[in-house]
């Protein structure tokens, strides 16, 4: 397994990550997602150890607790071969400060987080959304306390605007305190609006990115594909109203370039979607996901090689989104504007 | 319930509070059961905003709130406050010496039984520590996880802004109410500008606004509000007439005068959260209705004037030598 320096941190993780979002499965979005018990997800955490996936990624809000529960219960007698990701913010009980990132809300989740997982510490805490009510003082304060007691040993963001990072990471630098090391972000094949604004802010700043939903929720398997109609199991039918919206016919575009490629590679179109994420600057590491065993070794099987530089500019070409202002006008003086990729 | 946010903080709060106070101390005859079933009601319909004191009883209020408390800790949002010595079971002056300050922390949350406070208060302004050292001890409890948020008591605008510097203050809370608009000219803007938000004290003019005090004689014996100057001799008797006024704007909307006097504040800014004070279930679910009522203009007019009438100090002089303006 290739380990790559999670943004201006010491810490070095394994390019893919496991996401425990299957895990549990008891709240609508989840259970389309996946059920899976704590013996098949303690198999599931020992075929990723054994691979060298030992990072582990989960959130307080999966299956409401469930997912933490059986991954804490997956680890037991493994917690120091192994790095967890959770993360808080959002809405966890009916009460007004149930949710957020506020000092009152964060201190709360945090030990439910960690009496949960079994564990005292937590690898790297991300707050799942940007709390636009909560003071960015108040938020990077009470996180810095969290690191000081031990519970957390670094921090990390999700769903962050431009300016909601980098205003954070100017507070934690105002007032000398651990500053967010890692943007958990949805960025595709598919979805590609991450270039325009937060891949240049990762650059300059230092903050690792790990990609969440690295096949645009579920739509790159392979399974789906120009008058192929979707198939029975995707969570697709339950779940699409939660995640990005992609045109059908931008995506079979990049469905058959991405078949073009399998037959070249002979490896699938998962595999390569992967591996494309895993070449572009600023990605530390993918979360992926998996149902079972055989979906996991499927998407293993997307490190360890490289996609030739011609495969690379085929996908980012069919792929490429039209800009959004200002990122349009900013291409017409890229002389001081250098794109982190490129584009047509 | 409509909740609030805690000055600029991310904490959300009851827009009505409640004061528990007269549960063990200073108003009437303290009723502990009654107290503890009036917290619980409140808890149940979504008032959170729970004030104590360690000088209330002393010790004995915090005891009751920590009592009323057990298993339903978490629908709680828990304020209470340090700042005097206290000897033979009276105030003896104000003190916010660091060292105190955390050891009043301590005791507070063991009579609480609670692993952390939620607002922590000073009491008074202490002319002899300077500001930023209390509220440097308060930080440091915020660090070791002993309290959530800052607040202070019947601070000035400087003494706001100097203890800003050193910690974010969440909440300023002083006196604030129809008959008495002090804070308005200079603490109010200043507490805007530093996203401090106000907890108002005796909503209802420590009970006389509701109308239900007639004279000073309904006052027991051993009551505080007998040491209020607006309580005393012809200020009494001038102040019953601005209780007429809200009551006829009470009658207006079908209300109680008390509710007006918390509807007015809740309608002065979103920054405001009344903390009316009851020991009965009877008058919590009276005040937290308030949130409810809405005044018109004719009503904003006819009530603007009333505080350049009040009669009398709020405080006596001793008292009244504590409050910054």
């Amino acid at each position: 397994m290739e380990f790559r320096q999670l943004g201006r941190s010491g810490l070095k993780v394994p390019v893919l990550s496991f996401g425990a979002a299957t895990f549990g499965g008891n709240t609508e979005l989840f259970n389309a997602w996946g059920q899976t018990d704590v013996k098949e997800a303690t198999r599931m955490v020992d075929f990723c150890l054994d691979a060298g996936v030992n990072f582990f990624d989960t959130a307080d809000i999966y299956s409401r607790g469930a997912s933490e529960e059986i991954l804490g219960k997956a680890i037991q007698g493994k917690r120091d071969r192994l790095l967890i990701s959770t993360k808080a913010t959002f809405r966890m009980a009916d009460g007004p400060n149930d949710l957020g990132s506020s000092r009152h809300h964060l201190i709360k989740a945090c030990d439910a987080s960690l009496k949960r997982l079994g564990t005292d510490y937590i690898d790297l805490y991300h707050m799942h959304g940007f709390d636009a009510l909560t003071p960015v003082e108040e938020v990077l304060s009470t996180l810095e306390t969290l690191v000081q007691s031990g519970k957390v040993r670094y921090i990390g963001c999700s769903n962050f605007s431009g300016w909601h990072l980098m205003k954070s990471l100017d507070v934690s630098e105002k007032y000398g305190w651990s500053r967010y090391v890692s943007h958990q972000a949805y960025y595709s094949l598919i979805g590609r609006e991450f270039e325009w604004e937060l891949m240049p802010l990762a650059l300059d700043q230092q903050v690792g990115t790990m990609v969440w939903s690295p096949l645009g929720w579920g739509r790159l398997t392979g399974k789906i594909r120009r008058n192929a109609p979707l198939p029975e199991v995707s969570r697709l039918h339950k779940t699409a109203d939660f995640g990005p919206p992609v045109n059908n016919e931008y995506l079979y575009d990049v469905v058959d370039v991405l078949d073009e490629i399998a037959n070249e590679t002979g490896k699938t179109v998962p595999q390569i979607a992967l591996n494309w994420l895993l070449q572009r600057p600023s990605v530390a590491n993918v979360v992926i996901g998996a149902r079972n065993e055989e979906q996991l070794k499927q998407n293993l099987g997307a490190v360890g090689w490289k996609l030739s530089e011609d495969q690379i500019a085929r996908l980012d070409a069919v792929s490429e989104p039209t800009p959004a202002y200002p990122y349009w006008h900013q291409r017409q003086f890229v002389e001081r504007n250098p794109l982190p990729v490129a584009v047509k | 319930m409509e909740y609030r946010d805690l000055g600029n903080s991310g904490l959300k709060v009851s827009a009505v509070g409640l004061g528990c106070m007269s549960m063990s101390w200073a108003y009437g005859t303290p009723d502990e059961a009654e107290g503890i079933r009036t917290i619980h009601r409140a808890l149940d319909i979504g008032v959170n905003f729970l004030d104590t004191a360690e000088i209330y009883g002393p010790y004995t209020n915090e005891e009751l709130v920590g009592k009323a408390l057990k298993g339903r800790r978490d629908k709680a949002i828990v304020a209470t406050k340090f700042g005097f010595n206290i000897e033979n079971g009276v105030a003896k002056g104000a003190n916010s010496h660091p060292k105190h300050v955390k050891e009043v922390a301590d005791e507070s949350l063991r009579r609480l039984g609670i692993e952390h406070i939620d607002l922590f208060y000073q009491h008074r302004v202490d002319p002899k520590i300077p500001i930023e050292e209390t509220v440097g001890a308060m930080s440091e409890l915020v660090e070791a996880g002993k309290i959530r948020y800052l607040g202070l008591s019947e601070a000035g605008p400087e003494t706001l802004r100097r203890a800003c510097k050193e910690h974010q203050i969440s909440a300023l809370q002083s006196e604030y109410s129809l008959w008495e608009r002090g804070l308005e000219e200079r603490i109010i803007p200043a507490a805007r500008e530093l996203g401090i938000g106000i907890v108002a004290y005796s909503p209802v003019g420590r009970g006389f606004l509701t109308g239900e005090i007639k004279s000073f004689e309904d006052i027991p014996e051993d009551d505080y509000r007998r040491s209020d100057p607006r309580y005393q001799g012809e200020n009494f008797k001038k102040n019953l007439k601005l209780v007429d006024l809200v009551k006829k704007v009470a009658s207006k909307h079908g209300a109680t005068a008390a509710q007006v006097a918390i509807a007015w504040l809740l309608m002065v800014g979103k920054d405001i959260v009344p903390i009316p004070g009851t020991k009965r279930v009877k008058y919590l679910e009276e005040n937290s209705a308030a949130f409810s009522l809405k005044l018109d203009q004719e009503d904003l007019e006819a009530l603007d004037t009333l505080a350049q009438r009040t009669s009398g100090e709020r405080y006596e002089p001793r008292r009244m030598a504590m409050i910054e303006r």
